[in-house]
């Protein structure tokens, strides 16, 4: 092969990566619109954390716990925070079954009015696998964006669907650092 | 005398020296457990100083308090509502032994259940004292039950129904103190309990009050923080704390219709804000193994680790174990970050507190630097 | 009341397993005997 078609192939294929990278990055600097409705999936206290940072990021979003099809109204943004709390359906006098199906619901609305869905996992190990993984699972591949506590991927579960599903992700050591790519999202 | 009158005679005299060694091995946890408060201790008095009816009964419990005589808020500190949960009695202890107050009270009910601690629980081997090495000498501690003796309060119903919602429970949850709340005063022993705490809570206007716990590993609330729906914002605000200085906490509402649990009922009746505080303890596991001290001391079991290895195990288990350090710890320091949480959100009615060890301390001194 | 109703069944009881006790001519059998005897008399004596 001739010299310049070697170099000619190399650049070609550098150009093809500059370009999916260009891609990649402009998706993960997507812009979000407000307001923002932040439900929980499987009831565990997490989506309050969230509001608490959104609030503290001046974000025009409403944390609902049992958010239901209605309450995605003009809103632009859904954010879902997974995890599973046997005290937390206490409160909301749900079961494990019925919420997975408000959830379904949930997501399943979103999609049909095309409102972004973001998925911010903050609950560590104790919230994954037993009966939180069927939330986290269901919530990440429908995601637009994820945002994780690094515990709570320790097993690659979040990044091997991100990978797979092409979503963008970012990794946190702490809950508290959610709060800047949570911002910088809207 | 006939010979059968004689062999009789014999049986009865070895069984009475067997029945005298099962009674004397019993009668040791009827000895209080001693604990050294520390030299900022204002008061020392009775639970039943809130409602008589307990008084000189096995329910009655000691609590210190602890006045800065300064003006601010009033915290009740509970350990021992279970006492098969070491880690909150050891932890409502080392408080107690240590704190400097500056301003407002702090008042350490270390034994909550009181009777509890005089049995263990049939059927579970669990041992009945441990002793952990203190600065002047060995301290040793009983282990007892997870509920009241039933010298105190028998016979158990075949199901019980908590007053005054009606909720229906397991016959044996009658003498369990976190399901008696908020207690009546003509109730069953473990609801007179309740009522002269939810009363204590009452008549010294509580304003924060934490009930300390442990819990199986394959239970879903360990490491957790369950709060009142009125507290929600100083509980996650110290969440975020605690996860700043590397500590997770799950934060954990209560649920408005699970009745008779303290984070409920003490949210409900009185004006605190209730918090409960969970750690793992494995000897309450039900793969544990072998049930001794050291499975309270180190908090670790071979069954466990197998179980986990064999991928058999569905629970966020450290295969280092849970060590009491570790459990007390945890207990302590979200005990200190609760508080400094109210502190910013009650500016006018602060608690000011010192001298309590951090977690990072304990896990490199040892519990035992911090009992006098 | 039902503590003492409990305590004089209990009491009863045991005066019955004392007397077969000395009745019992076999000695295996009066030390089984013996063995259901003794958590009678700790729940008499509100031991155990």
């Amino acid at each position: 092969m001739h010299v310049c078609t070697k170099i000619a192939g190399v650049l070609f294929v550098f150009g093809l990566l500059f370009v999916s990278t260009q891609a990649g990055d402009e998706e993960a600097a997507r812009k979000f619109e407000q307001p923002i409705l932040i439900s929980s999936a499987g009831q565990s206290a997490d989506m309050k954390l969230i509001g608490m940072l959104a609030k503290k990021q001046k974000l025009d979003a409403k944390a609902v716990n049992m958010a239901q099809v209605s309450d995605l109204d003009g809103i632009k943004t859904l954010i879902i925070v997974p995890g599973f709390s046997s005290k937390g359906l206490g409160a909301a006098g749900v079961s494990q079954k019925e919420e997975m199906e408000r959830v379904e619901k949930l997501v399943a609305a979103a999609q049909e009015k095309k409102i972004p869905i973001v998925m911010i996992h903050i609950g560590g190990n104790a919230r994954r696998k037993g009966q939180s993984d069927a939330f986290n699972k269901l919530t990440a591949e429908v995601a637009e964006r994820m945002i994780v506590v690094q515990q709570g991927d320790e097993d690659g579960f979040f990044s091997e669907i991100a990978r797979e599903k092409k979503i963008p992700i970012t990794l946190v050591e702490k809950i508290a650092e959610v709060a800047t790519p949570l911002g910088e999202l809207f | 005398m006939q010979k059968h009158h004689i062999t009789a005679i014999i049986i009865l005299m070895v069984f009475g020296v067997m029945g005298a060694l099962a009674a004397s091995d019993f009668l040791a946890l009827m000895k209080p457990d001693v604990l050294h408060p520390a030299a900022t201790l204002t008061r020392t008095g009775w639970l039943s100083e809130y409602f008589d009816t307990i008084k000189d009964t096995g329910g009655d419990t000691r609590i210190y308090y602890f006045d800065s005589g300064e003006p601010g808020a009033t915290v009740l500190l509970l350990g021992g509502t279970h006492p098969n949960e070491p880690a909150a009695f050891v932890a409502a202890t080392v408080v107690l032994e240590n704190i400097k107050v500056t301003r407002g009270r702090v008042l350490v009910m270390p034994q909550a259940c009181a009777s509890g601690f005089t049995c263990t629980d049939p059927f579970e081997a669990y041992p009945q004292f441990y002793t952990i090495e203190g600065k002047s000498g060995p301290r040793k501690f009983r282990f007892g039950s997870r509920v009241s003796s039933p010298l105190d309060q028998w016979p158990d119903p075949l199901v019980y129904s908590h007053y005054p919602s009606g909720q229906q429970l397991s016959g044996f949850e009658t003498r369990n103190l976190n399901r008696s709340y908020p207690g009546r005063p003509d109730g069953t022993f473990s609801e007179q309990v309740a009522y002269a705490i939810v009363q204590l809570i009452k008549q010294e206007n509580v304003d924060v009050a934490f009930d300390l716990h442990e819990a199986a590993p394959e239970i879903p609330i360990i490491n957790a923080i369950v709060y009142h729906e009125k507290c929600e914002e100083v509980a996650l605000s110290a969440v975020l704390n605690l996860e700043m200085e590397g500590m997770r906490y799950s934060p954990e509402l209560s649920p408005a219709n699970f009745h008779g649990l303290s984070h409920r009922e003490w949210g409900d009746n009185t004006q605190v804000l209730p918090f409960l505080m969970e750690t793992s303890n494995i000897i309450q596991g039900r793969l544990r193994g072998r049930t001794n001290v050291a499975l309270i001391l180190e908090g670790n079991s071979i069954r466990y680790r197998e179980a986990l290895e064999s991928g058999a195990l569905r629970i966020d288990y450290d295969p280092n174990g849970q060590p009491l350090e570790m459990r007390v710890g945890r207990h302590i320091q979200g005990f200190i970050e609760i508080l400094n949480a109210y502190n910013e959100y009650y500016e006018d009615n602060m608690v000011l507190i010192g001298n309590l060890p951090t977690y990072p301390e304990i896990m490199e001194k040892g519990i035992g630097h911090y009992l006098n | 009341m039902l503590y003492w109703i409990y305590v004089l069944i209990t009491v009863f009881l045991t005066v019955l397993i004392v007397m077969e006790l000395f009745t019992e001519k076999n000695w295996k059998q009066q030390i089984a005997l013996a063995m259901l005897l003794l958590p009678f008399v700790l729940r008499i004596l509100q031991i155990k």
